[in-house]
């Protein structure tokens, strides 16, 4: 990430350090490239985003941060550009912050982890498809959430007040509003997350345990949604270690269940980093059960800026 | 209370900046995120973590007469040569060129004599990158004749002289290639 030279300038004053300068734009961006090949088709791919990080602080400390991006999909044919950003603020203040505006939904989808393979690898290819997965009806939506410490924990707390991303929302609709928390703490040599949300008819909790095993990070994690009466389970794992100072290699393992059926998937990613800013990997994504069965593999950069 | 920050910080270790779940970035962020995070190199990343290759027996070098230590740099050298150039008007009392550590002697000036501080700026990467350095500064105030921390932090100083430093590392890397 570059920083732009919209800082005010000037030598540091010595002990009278100016406090005039508050504003600052960060720009960060990737691209990313590949060949995927799913057992029938080979495709190349393009695709990547620019990311605008624009912050200031008041006079009396309060920490005020926007984000806005300009994305094209890396996944599939006919990737669209398009405008993202400046619909939530982050306000930073005494070691909490809060956001407000549209964003996930606090508490979903902790514990459904193992897929590890880049989209431009799984949603390009065709395998996976119209897999079981584990999910409420409402992910996103206008609210407010709260994070905080709490000595070594972390706590966040979450209320949508509309659903959509609607950069206008409704705060007086009558709607099932979703409300989450999620927690993250050390316990001994490992950190447990556990998350909920629930909006009154639908609900979401799951959790997740990481801890150093051997040269690498274990995962494990759970998940449960309640969608409408239909319980749907997602189950997971993940590991990740160092092969050398610049390669990584991950495993992910990942076991869904829903009305359709069980879905299974199996990740594994290989990555280099080549300095720069630039990385290469290859990577594979195999899927079995309900949905369409086979494996996607994905053969790229990564390209950071 | 906490720090959140440190807190988000302790959990980047374990999950990863882009998978951490109090981070909730964008797709387009956690894309940058993640191509970023691939292209770390093992010095920036957590040094504490071993590679599968450490846990081999290592060879004995010294019965091999051919074989030739080649010094790596530690540190990026546009990153360490700008820090002593922008910090070249201060007194400086330590400079680790092989740990990339630059500390100051205290700071003082004549209009505010009972307060003094010194700068801490670490290399954090052998790349020219902006996450590559780290600035630090340390008051004190004089109370009672004796010099106490004022317990303060100063991260917007820190944050503007980080930046006079990279754009110093930027220009010493241009005019090397």
């Amino acid at each position: 990430m570059k920083k732009l030279s919209y800082l005010a300038t000037g030598v540091l004053a010595a002990l009278g350090f100016s406090s005039a300068a508050k504003a600052d734009i960060s720009v960060s961006g990737s691209t990313q490239m590949s060949v995927v090949a799913d057992g029938t088709t080979n495709n190349w791919n393009q695709g990547g985003a620019v990311s605008f990080a624009l912050s200031t602080t008041t006079a009396n400390g309060l920490g005020v941060a926007v984000g806005m991006g300009i994305t094209r999909d890396t996944d599939g044919a006919g990737a669209t550009g398009a405008v993202s950003g400046n619909k939530n603020v982050t306000f930073t203040a005494g070691g909490a912050t809060i956001k407000v505006g549209v964003m996930g939904v606090t508490g979903d989808d902790f514990g459904d982890i193992g897929g590890l393979a880049s989209d431009q690898t799984t949603v390009d290819g065709a395998n996976g498809a119209s897999g079981a997965s584990a999910a409420m009806t409402t992910t996103t939506g206008t609210g407010v959430t709260l994070t905080t410490a709490v000595g070594g924990a972390t706590l966040t707390i979450g209320y949508l007040f509309d659903t959509g991303t609607d950069t206008q929302a409704d705060i007086s609709a009558a709607i099932d509003n979703p409300s989450g928390v999620e927690i993250s703490m050390p316990f001994g040599a490992y950190t447990v997350a556990v998350g909920y949300v629930t909006d009154g008819t639908d609900s979401d909790a799951g959790g997740t345990i990481s801890g150093s095993a051997g040269a690498g990070t274990v995962t494990v994690g759970y998940n449960t949604v309640d969608d409408s009466g239909t319980t749907e389970t997602a189950m997971g794992a993940t590991y990740a270690m160092s092969l050398d100072a610049d390669t990584s290699l991950s495993f992910g393992y990942n076991q869904s269940k829903n009305a359709s059926g069980t879905t299974n998937r199996t990740d594994i990613v290989l990555s280099r980093s080549l300095g720069g800013g630039v990385s290469a990997y290859i990577e594979a994504a195999n899927f079995s059960g309900v949905g369409t069965s086979g494996t996607d593999i994905g053969i790229g950069t990564k390209i950071a800026f | 209370m906490g720090d959140v920050s440190k807190n988000l910080e302790e959990l980047d270790k374990v999950y990863g900046k882009c998978d951490n779940p109090h981070r909730n970035i964008t797709r387009g962020d956690y894309e940058i995120c993640k191509a970023e995070e691939a292209a770390m190199s093992g010095y920036d990343k957590d040094p504490s973590k071993k590679s599968v290759l450490s846990l081999l027996p290592t060879l004995n070098r010294q019965s091999d007469q051919n074989f030739k230590y080649v010094n790596t740099p530690s540190i990026n050298s546009s990153l360490w040569q700008g820090s002593l150039k922008t910090l070249n008007i201060y007194p400086i009392k330590i400079a680790d060129s092989t740990g990339g550590y630059i500390e100051t002697d205290w700071i003082m000036n004549d209009s505010e004599i009972e307060k003094r501080c010194l700068i801490k700026v670490s290399i954090l990467s052998t790349e020219l990158v902006s996450n590559g350095i780290d600035v630090n500064f340390i008051c004190q105030t004089k109370s009672n004749n004796q010099w106490v921390y004022d317990n303060q932090q100063y991260p917007e100083e820190s944050k503007q002289l980080a930046l006079k430093i990279l754009n110093t590392a930027s220009e010493i890397n241009t005019q090397q290639l």
